[in-house]
């Protein structure tokens, strides 16, 4: 679905944004398989009943995307700002809790 | 113009057949469709969502019920197995096949497994190994995923400048068609068929077990799904 001469027709800053998007799909995707299954032996089944669970999985599945694109987007910045490690921590760790508010969410409701 | 509108709307339907197949696979994970017991694997039994729990033995006398594998514990297993009263005497018809593959006779009860149990065990009887073999192949279908990824960002590059270079000819309808398929197809691709595939992953480790060579097959499988459409 890609044109042949897609690459030859890009100018350098895209290429760069391409290798940045590209980075950040690999860290997002390579992260989320294991995380996945780790969260999903966490979370009481029994408690929850199997459809919750699966919508919990799903919601942290279907989330990757948009994160990673956040994520990406940081990795932007860091060429300007130079404050990289913090500006990937910092996105890290507010999908980490933006991930466990949703079974807490499910929880008290 | 003619031929990339055919060939975007062969993609189109690519899309739409991968998208068809992997939601036909994640359920799949969880229950297997079935029309006998030998055909499930572990301990499942085949129930039909089509019987009643008094129709269950016609389906062992020969016709032929499509259902699903389940545990014994689980709730559409139970509603089948709860017009038994399980006693010291008891046994079940030689024609239930449901009742006889549950029934616990040592126990004198009917097993109580249920999917996640089944579950649970998958992950818990993972060793290291099986671990690594979760983060090698996280990495390669990382590297698939950003490589769609990358190809969905080129597709929007060359629908950008298809846009700016109608706008300059004062022609904005001229491309209309392939912009709008190639804005869907790149919506189905990033947001519906990614997800989808992490998704899969994710589950067929959890519900078909965790084992080295399992996890391989299974990443091999989701890879060529995901591949599929740049064969066109």
């Amino acid at each position: 679905m890609v044109h042949d001469e897609g690459w030859a027709e890009i100018d350098e800053m895209a290429a760069d944004f391409l290798v940045q998007t590209k980075f950040a799909y690999f860290v997002g995707v390579t992260s989320v398989i294991p995380l996945g299954i780790l969260m999903a032996d966490a979370i009481p089944i029994h408690l929850v009943g199997l459809m919750y669970f699966r919508l919990i999985l799903a919601c942290f599945i279907f989330a990757v995307v948009p994160m990673t694109e956040i994520f990406e987007t940081q990795l932007a910045m860091r060429i300007k700002t130079g404050k990289r490690y913090r500006m990937i921590l910092f996105v890290l760790i507010k999908t980490f809790f933006g991930k466990c508010l949703v079974p807490f969410s499910i929880f008290v409701s | 113009m003619l031929t990339r509108v055919k060939f975007q709307s062969a993609s189109s339907v690519l899309i739409w057949l991968q998208l068809y197949v992997l939601v036909a696979v994640l359920p799949s994970t969880t229950s297997l469709g079935c029309v006998a017991n030998w055909q499930c694997p572990g301990e499942r039994v085949c129930i039909s969502s089509f019987l009643n729990s008094s129709d269950h033995s016609t389906a062992s006398n020969g016709t032929l019920h499509r259902g699903y594998c389940r545990q014994c514990g689980d709730i559409e297993a139970l509603a089948t197995l709860k017009r038994y009263r399980p006693n010291p005497d008891f046994t079940c018809r030689s024609d239930d096949c449901v009742c006889r593959a549950c029934y616990d006779d040592v126990a004198v009860a009917f097993l109580k497994t249920t999917t996640q149990d089944e579950f649970y065990a998958n992950v818990k009887a993972m060793r290291f190994k099986d671990w690594m073999t979760v983060v090698l192949t996280s990495g390669v279908i990382g590297l698939a995923v950003s490589s769609e990824i990358q190809e969905i960002t080129l597709c929007e590059l060359t629908r950008n400048r298809l846009i700016q270079e109608a706008q300059r000819r004062d022609d904005p309808s001229s491309n209309m068609v392939w912009i709008c398929l190639e804005h869907l197809n790149a919506f189905l691709r990033r947001f519906f068929l990614l997800p989808l595939i992490l998704m899969s992953a994710v589950s067929l480790v959890l519900f078909q077990g965790g084992d080295a060579m399992s996890i391989c097959f299974n990443s091999v499988a989701l890879i060529f799904l995901l591949e599929c459409d740049n064969l066109l």
